[in-house]
């Protein structure tokens, strides 16, 4: 037989012997995942029992598959839950060795496996994990630094408010991930973010009076108003903005103040922030702004005039000299 | 059966009072709906806006649990053509999100919401709120 014929029977044969080991390990997947399915079908119903009733203190006696399904719907519960519910699951998976377990493979060598386990950690919910989420906010890799990030905000361990802060400044995790992590500690949070307030880094602080704007309680106002008045220019657009969203009336006339601000990005936020707020003083101010400031600006101080007042906008809009920005303005308004 | 998931009062005739309950989170939907049958009610589950609206308008429940962000009409949206509706608008709502900043919640106020809860929730609050709005029909 000549040696090129052996060489395609050989070949041949090896891809033969690939195809099957192919097709059997898609074979035991997906058994695997039939198994899972029906081990879930089966063990939701004692799941769900197991968190409504508060006089069992023992889960079901399960075989090692069934308590690692078990332990996953408890978890997927455990995401949505909080009170006695939550406490339940981080007594069940602490007590079955599951909290270990994940914290063990949070130093796995694969970057698949440590960001599994920090989400896991974030489901279950053990407050005792944050220290070794919080080391994980430096892993080498993002997926692992998003994930115990997003755990660190299912935690709501005030803690490790500054890390999470940290973190979303640095860009070590994307701001929207660290931003809904500090939403999701929630008020508990505000103490820490009003200290950072006053961080030597600009980007923390303009961080910090972003996310107290976000987290919406008027009480904060005399502690950030301050910060209108801060060296860096993104922090005096933070303020200008949380100050908008807070609906700080009181504070009209620092934001009116602001429209002077020599940086367009401050000018920007502060005309945006008016327009949330209102008032005549508001409205005369951002007139001007509209008609001569530049691009950003006051295309920012049309639109918040078109909030405020349509009808006036429209009015601005028609007479000489009225530039683009409110025309534009008063052409949304009439869509 | 704990205190906690206690039956409900039932309504004269001793009918089971119907919930309507909406969420396209399965996890969020099991719960409410296994710890309000424990409690007494009879549920129904809707997996996004259109299949709650759909079902609000044919079968009225006596109570509304919605979600917020929804697949296909928001729970806000659900909630304004609830209330728009002459046949629906008395069915009492509760929001139920994790859209919980306060201007989320006054907007769900502002669509006609009855109560607003938070995610992540305790299943024992959810009772304690539906027992309370339909104790005070």
């Amino acid at each position: 037989m000549p040696a090129v014929a052996l060489a395609v029977l050989v070949i041949a044969a090896l891809n033969l012997a690939l195809a099957g080991l192919i097709a059997g390990h898609r074979w035991r997947a997906r058994r695997r995942a039939r198994r899972h399915d029906r081990l879930v079908g089966r063990l939701r119903r004692p799941a769900l029992e197991f968190l409504a009733d508060d006089e069992t203190t023992d889960p079901p006696q399960l075989d090692r598959q069934e308590l690692k399904v078990f332990a996953e719907l408890l978890a997927g519960y455990g995401r949505v839950l909080r009170g006695p519910d939550r406490a339940r699951i981080v007594a069940f998976a602490e007590a079955e060795g599951i909290v270990d377990e994940q914290l063990r493979r949070l130093r796995s060598l694969r970057a698949w496996r440590r960001a599994t386990a920090a989400f896991a950690l974030g489901d279950v919910g053990a407050p005792g994990t944050a220290p070794a989420l919080v080391a994980r906010l430096d892993d080498r890799s993002p997926d692992v630094r998003a994930a115990a990030c997003r755990s660190l905000g299912h935690l709501g361990s005030v803690d490790t408010v500054d890390a999470v802060v940290t973190a979303g400044v640095s860009g070590r995790v994307p701001g929207a991930i660290a931003r809904l992590a500090l939403l999701d500690i929630g008020p508990a949070a505000l103490t820490r973010l009003l200290a950072l307030c006053e961080h030597e880094r600009p980007e923390v602080r303009a961080a910090a009076v972003q996310l107290v704007g976000l987290l919406g309680d008027p009480a904060v106002v005399d502690a950030i108003v301050g910060h209108l008045a801060d060296p860096a220019a993104a922090v005096r657009a933070a303020t200008a903005a949380a100050l908008g969203r807070l609906g700080a009336s009181q504070e009209r006339d620092a934001l009116v103040g602001a429209l002077a601000d020599r940086i367009p990005t401050v000018r920007t936020a502060a005309a945006t922030a008016l327009g949330e707020i209102g008032g005549r003083r508001a409205s005369d101010a951002l007139v001007p702004m509209a008609r001569e400031d530049g691009f950003e600006p006051a295309r920012a101080a049309a639109e918040a005039l078109a909030h405020l007042d349509p009808d006036v906008v429209r009015a601005l809009a028609e007479r000489p000299g009225a530039g683009p920005h409110l025309r534009e303005a008063a052409g949304r308004v009439a869509l | 059966m704990s205190d906690s998931d206690a039956p409900g009062p039932a309504p004269e005739g001793g009918e089971r009072p119907v919930v309507l309950a909406a969420d396209d989170d399965t996890d969020v939907l099991e719960l409410v709906t296994f710890r309000l049958e424990r409690s007494g009610y009879t549920v129904l589950q809707a997996h996004d806006g259109e299949e709650a609206w759909a079902l609000a308008r044919e079968v009225k429940p006596d109570l509304a649990v919605l979600d917020v962000m929804m697949p296909k009409l928001d729970g806000f949206e659900l909630t304004r053509r609830i209330r728009a509706d002459e046949a629906t608008r008395r069915i009492p709502i509760i929001l139920l999100t994790a859209r919980a900043q306060d201007p989320d919640v006054q907007e769900g106020f502002d669509a006609g919401a009855d109560d607003y809860l938070r995610k992540p929730f305790s299943p024992q609050e959810l009772r304690s709120r539906v027992q309370a709005i339909l104790g005070r029909r």
